[in-house]
């Protein structure tokens, strides 16, 4: 004759309180175990939405990304840098800088840590009267390209003029009556015709190009240019507007002025889009989370009172099952088993007791709150190992014996306290 | 083995105070064989209780194997009882979802006894319902009731056997079995107090005590 047996024994001999009990702790397991595992779902269905949102935002702007990139590389950038001091209406209207700078600020620019610049040709070009022709004319002298310390030496992009060698716009060249390979008199100094170049409607073609050097001489500014041309500007559009910048601060003496590649509207553009994606997530997740929320505060509200009608409940029941045992108790302390032991046989039951109803009420949670799940989230169900929550399980296998206990604890323990003579004549 | 002195108690009902025993004192022996006899309501039933370490006296005093039980906490009480005492209601108070080998196997729960089954087995057929072993009590006559009552208070071999009609229910023979072992169990040193009615068998006691209102009337020793 053991505690267990005559613990089992009574579970089957009043199956209905029993039952009854099991029920009791299975509604409160169930409730908790069925928002914990509709809450997992809905976990786990958010971070599937958004990752699977995170992809195609991701997606489409590298897309984007791509076609602006493709552009931008085809786009030249180019930087016009002028004396600090030249106004640059005037420049702009005049097409030339009356403001000079020195020309070693070219060879200072080159030597400078500034990668962005892939070719720099200084310059000095006046509007002037062709004496000879009686005309105005564009004089510019080149000198080919200053060379990059931090850069390799590239194709250049336009072609020097080798001293006493002039190349000229094709209105100059038919005013003057030249081919390549004949004379022509600028300021009384003869060059020879190295070039006519093709007409292209511009100011180039009332432009003559000559070797720097000999520009300075006939405009009297020796050792002076007004222009120099950064071309061919490589980096990124972020860092674009950053390069005048840096140049002033290599030249203190100059202004840099940006050519801005078309591309920056497209860069706007992606940079919307990527703003609004960033912002359809952030929403994305809110309602997610919204969602979450709403469900929590629910189980909140639900949980602790299906909780509380089991606890009363049980609490009923064990008073009920103490109640229609006191003979028993009366019997046994009568028989000589101690208080302690008597109050051990009702845990016992207890933890029995909750032990089942906290499985049957895991597993009927889990199905509802699966089931549910599924119905919730646009008939996607997952996969039910992957809400299957051991701790929830340990969680109520734990919570149901406890909660079973407890409503057991105080009548069993008045109950055990009792003089047996007493309980045996109440029922007696 | 057991000694009671100067017992008294009273309840309180609705009609006001009853004292259901009125100052009761008395010696029992090792070997002793004492009836208690009495109209019903005389404090049998009560006495008996008091006896048992069951239901703590107004005053007075009861010994029992040279110790006061009442002087003990509620636990050493109950340990003392599964130690000391075999107790036979006079509702024989059996569990009902066990069986009658269980029932009589029930005082294991207090004590430990590795030969009980065998010794209750023993029991069950020296009162003749081993057949019924595996019954339930409400499958059983009130006799048979009465008869794993008593298996059940003879288990561990009680030093002090307080028996409330034993053998109320009992047909003859059968009750004269009962008085056997009872008397056979006094001749093996055991005290035992038996409450009847049955003049008969009050006859074939040692010792009887006759209650009256609480009082005990006459104590009558038989001669063998
Ligand atoms: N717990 C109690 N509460 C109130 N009155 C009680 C209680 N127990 C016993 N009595 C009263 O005490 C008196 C003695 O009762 P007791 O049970 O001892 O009688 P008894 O001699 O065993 O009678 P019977 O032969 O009918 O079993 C009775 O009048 C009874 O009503
Ligand atoms: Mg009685």
């Amino acid at each position: 004759m053991s505690t267990i047996t005559l613990v089992l024994r009574e579970m089957l001999h009043r199956r209905l309180n029993f039952a009854l009990g099991v029920l009791a702790v299975a509604a409160a397991a169930a409730c908790l175990a069925g928002a914990m595992t509709r809450l997992e779902a809905h976990r786990l269905r958010s971070e599937e939405i958004l990752a699977q949102r995170q992809a195609e935002t991701a997606e489409r702007l590298k897309q984007m990304k791509g076609d602006v990139r493709k552009i931008t590389l085809q786009l030249q950038f180019n930087i016009t840098i002028l004396a600090k001091e030249q106004n640059r209406k005037d420049f702009l209207i005049n097409h030339y800088a009356e403001a000079s700078m020195p020309e070693e600020y070219a060879a200072k620019l080159g030597q400078s840590d500034l990668t962005a610049i892939n070719h720099l040709e200084p310059s000095l070009t006046q509007k002037i009267t062709w004496t000879e022709q009686n005309c105005p004319m564009i004089l510019t002298g080149v000198r080919g390209e200053v060379p990059l310390r931090l850069v390799d030496a590239k194709k250049p992009f336009h072609q020097p003029v080798p001293k006493g060698s002039v190349a000229l716009g094709q209105e100059l060249a038919r005013q003057a009556g030249v081919s390549p390979g004949g004379a022509v008199k600028i300021l009384g100094r003869e060059f020879k015709v190295a070039a006519v170049h093709d007409p292209r409607g511009n100011v180039d073609d009332v432009t003559a190009w000559v070797h720097l050097q000999e520009a300075q001489e006939l405009l009297k500014k020796p050792g002076q240019i007004n222009a120099m041309k950064a071309m061919n500007c490589e980096c990124s559009l972020a860092d674009l507007d950053k390069i005048p910048g840096k140049i002033e601060a290599i030249l203190p003496g100059v202004q840099a002025i940006l050519d801005k590649p078309p591309a920056d509207v497209r860069t706007a553009a992606l940079a919307r889009a990527e703003e609004e994606s960033q912002a359809a997530l952030a929403a994305e997740q809110a309602h997610r989370e919204r969602i979450g929320q709403e469900l929590e505060a629910s189980a909140a509200l639900v949980v602790p009172l299906v909780g509380a009608a089991s606890a009363v409940w049980l609490a009923f029941l064990a008073f009920s099952n103490v109640r229609a045992r006191r003979e028993e108790i009366g019997i046994l302390r009568a028989l000589g088993v101690r208080g302690a032991k008597v109050l051990a046989l009702f845990m016992l039951r207890a933890a029995v007791l909750g032990v089942l109803g906290g499985a049957l009420g895991y597993a009927l949670g889990f199905a509802a709150g699966w089931w549910w799940s599924g119905a919730a989230e646009s008939g996607v169900a997952f996969a039910a190992q992957r809400l299957f929550s051991a701790g929830c399980l340990a969680l109520v296998l734990a919570g149901g014996p406890l909660l079973a206990a407890l409503a057991s604890w105080l009548p069993a323990l008045a109950a055990a306290q009792r003089d047996p003579a007493e309980l045996l004549r109440a029922d007696a | 083995m057991l000694a009671v002195r100067d017992l008294t108690k009273s309840f309180t009902g609705p009609g006001g105070e009853v004292r259901a025993l009125a100052g009761v004192s008395f010696e029992l022996a090792a070997g002793d064989f004492l009836a208690v006899q009495g109209h019903s309501g005389s404090g049998k039933t009560t006495l008996l209780l008091a006896c048992g370490a069951l239901q703590r006296p107004d005053s007075g005093s009861v010994t029992i194997a040279g110790q006061d039980p009442y002087r003990l906490g509620a636990e050493e009480r109950a340990a003392f009882r599964a130690r000391h005492i075999g107790f036979v209601f006079q509702q024989f108070h059996l569990i009902p979802y066990l069986t009658v080998l269980e029932n009589v196997l029930a005082p294991l729960l207090a004590l430990n006894a590795s030969a009980a089954p065998a010794r209750a087995m023993e029991l069950l057929e020296r009162f003749q319902i081993q057949d019924r072993a595996a019954h339930r009590p409400q499958q059983l006559s009130t006799g048979e009731r009465q008869r794993t009552a008593l298996a059940r208070a003879l288990l561990h071999r009680p030093k002090l056997i307080l028996a409330d009609e034993p053998t109320g229910n009992l047909d003859e023979q059968n009750a004269d079995t009962v008085l056997d072992s009872l008397r056979e169990l006094a001749k093996e040193g055991a005290a035992v107090l038996m409450v009847t009615h049955d003049n008969r068998l009050a006859a074939k006691a040692a010792r009887v005590l006759a209650l009256e209102h609480g009082r005990p009337k006459a104590e009558a020793a038989h001669a063998h």
